[in-house]
């Protein structure tokens, strides 16, 4: 049978449909398995709370004191803490990997997160705003968590600034901007163990408790600072979406299309930078969620950002959340630092993508 | 669509790169730039497209300075087809047209876009392979697939850099033709390239470059021996046939 011309374009546009409805299903799936997800790990911990008790004290409908108190003081902050970082720093991660045209862009490989805690280690021996208040890890309080906040992101600043005036003056390669990222790292690395020599044994523990990257270490007041972060910086990453996906296809051709390439990339990286040290600086280190997840989702529904970026904050949110309910639970009753547990995952995951979706790098 | 350059000059790090380029182009001519390497082909048409800023000279589209329209208002009225290969993640060749509209969408594409896109698809013959991976065609595809995108930009002027340097010899004739009927639409074409037997066979105009400057202009008939040799360096044998020549190369001159 011969087709009439508009049915051909009618038929490139059903498919086209029909492999943007297998995109959007991706999303809806990770959604819904967020929210059993958050649900499950709302019953899990020492106290034993079935999801019907869950369910009905976050609804209100449940007058026991003491499951309010578990779940409103200890386990929703846990598990939205770990839902906004996991969602943030994935979405920064995807964002980076578009505007570094990188796909090894994310701020835990480009030196950031040590610049970062490089700064939260100056803001508490330098600047005197972390103390300790007993010996237990739990216990460790920043006197001054803003701080500490306002530190680490203008060290981290200072890492972004480096590597944006390479690629942006030195015309760097991708290669030469992971080199750079590794060297800052390094020297970030460096000035924060010479920081720790000269911290007495408070500031010490200050600082390496710091580091673990810990969900649970966020209370309410973090977690709306955080969100007031993350919120804003996907609706930001959402919109310019089909920008960063212009940009995949090159420099040149980007400008040839109407986008102001330098603009998005400068932006695009003061957000990513200020997501990630603000994330950091509330609940330390958790290293690879910004890097794996992107390339994870790429793998299912492809690298078009339209999809990527919304995907991978969902997706994003759900390997930290799985993350820190296993980290949890794993050797109960000790608790382990969700930062500990992401490294572990994330560095052989990253391997075996690296091994098997070469198809990009 | 009229273009109009008078005066372009270009220089990287003041190294002269463009010098004193002028030139007239109505609507739907198609101009081959031709040159040796470093003869600042590519640079001419990047100016062209404002993705270099010439450090003086003008371009004017209908009368209009290129370098006070915004980006946007430039992509919506020149399409420009790189050379391929520059895409850092896999996309699909429906998506990587659908970026077309981007200087004439909102921040997502609408319904429109999405039809203009398949009729493109549909246009270029490329339907088979719409969901294909960009980074797994064939370079005569991709190369169909990066005009397509520059058509989805409803360009009154397209721009192609060096459109057949990788193609085979049936793919290069297909890229053209495809490239030669936009004309018929009005649309005007600038492109860069090295065969010059097929710049002979396809273009209305020629602009020959030397070092920066325009050594000479004018129909294909400026493709003599003469300009030639002393353009490329290389003696050549022209004969004519069915009123085109065909130029073949002898020896370099030393």
């Amino acid at each position: 049978m011969v087709l009439e011309e508009n049915d051909v374009s009618e038929e490139i546009l059903g498919e086209y449909k029909e492999y943007s409805k297998k995109r959007v299903f991706f999303f809806l799936l990770s959604f819904i398995l967020l929210v059993s997800l958050a649900l499950f790990s709302l019953t899990l911990g020492p106290a034993n709370i079935s999801v019907s008790e869950a369910v009905s004290t976050i609804f209100g409908a449940n007058t026991s004191n003491r499951l309010n108190v578990i779940i409103w003081n200890i386990r929703v902050p846990r598990v939205l803490a770990a839902i906004t970082a996991g969602a943030g720093l994935a979405v920064v991660g995807a964002a980076m990997q578009s505007i570094l045209r990188n796909p090894l862009g994310s701020p835990f490989t480009l030196g950031i997160s040590h610049a970062a805690a490089f700064g939260a280690a100056f803001s508490i021996i330098v600047l005197g705003a972390g103390t300790t208040q007993s010996k237990t890890a739990d216990a460790v309080v920043l006197s001054n968590p803003y701080l500490v906040t306002i530190s680490a992101f203008v060290w981290s600043l200072v890492a972004t600034f480096v590597i944006l005036l390479l690629s942006r003056y030195k015309n760097a390669s991708p290669a030469t901007m992971i080199l750079t990222g590794v060297a800052l790292g390094s020297l970030f690395t460096a000035g924060y163990t010479a920081l720790q020599y000269f911290a007495d044994d408070v500031e010490l523990a200050s600082i390496v408790f710091w580091t673990f990257g810990d969900v649970a270490r966020a209370k309410w007041i973090d977690l709306g600072l955080i969100l007031m972060a993350v919120i804003p910086a996907t609706v930001y990453f959402l919109r310019k979406s089909w920008d960063y996906e212009v940009l995949d296809s090159g420099d040149e051709s980007a400008k040839a299309l109407g986008i102001d390439v330098e603009k998005l990339r400068l932006f695009g990286m003061l957000i990513s930078c200020f997501v990630t040290a603000l994330i950091i600086s509330f609940v330390g280190i958790i290293g690879f969620v910004g890097l794996v997840v992107p390339h994870m989702v790429r793998r299912v529904i492809g690298g078009n950002e339209r999809y990527l970026i919304p995907s991978s904050c969902i997706v994003g949110a759900v390997l930290l959340l799985a993350s820190d309910t296993v980290a949890r639970t794993i050797i109960s009753p000790i608790v382990l630092p969700v930062g500990i547990l992401t490294s572990f995952l994330g560095a052989p995951l990253f391997i075996y993508l690296v091994i098997k979706g070469r198809e990009y790098w | 669509m009229k273009l109009e350059i008078a005066g372009l000059q270009f220089s990287y790090n003041s190294i002269p790169v463009l010098d004193d380029v002028d030139f007239e182009l109505k609507k739907g001519e198609m101009l081959t730039i031709i040159g040796p390497n470093a003869s600042g082909k590519t640079t001419l048409l990047k100016c062209i497209n404002n993705i270099l800023n010439p450090q003086k000279g003008s371009i004017l589209i209908d009368e209009e300075l290129l370098n006070t329209l915004s980006m946007r208002e430039i992509a919506r009225r020149i399409g420009h087809v790189p050379q391929p290969g520059t895409e850092s993640f896999p996309t699909t060749v429906f998506d990587t047209v659908l970026m077309g509209r981007k200087p004439h969408g909102a921040w997502k594409p609408n319904r429109k876009d999405l039809e203009k896109v398949s009729k493109t698809i549909e246009k270029l013959g490329l339907e088979g392979i719409a969901m294909r991976n960009i980074k797994e065609i064939s370079g005569g595809q991709k190369q169909k697939a990066l005009i397509a995108r520059a058509l989805a930009q409803n360009p009154e002027i397209l721009l192609l850099d060096e459109p057949t340097s990788s193609l085979d010899l049936k793919h290069q004739l297909d890229v053209l033709d495809v490239v030669k009927k936009q004309t018929r639409n009005g649309i005007t074409v600038v492109m860069t390239m090295h065969d010059l037997n097929l710049a002979a066979r396809y273009s209305s105009k020629i602009l020959m470059l030397s070092d920066g400057k325009i050594y000479d202009a004018g129909d294909v008939d400026i493709l003599n021996s003469k300009n030639i040799e002393s353009v490329f360096g290389v003696k050549v044998d022209i004969v004519q046939r069915s009123g085109r020549p065909i130029i073949i190369p002898e020896e370099a001159v030393v």
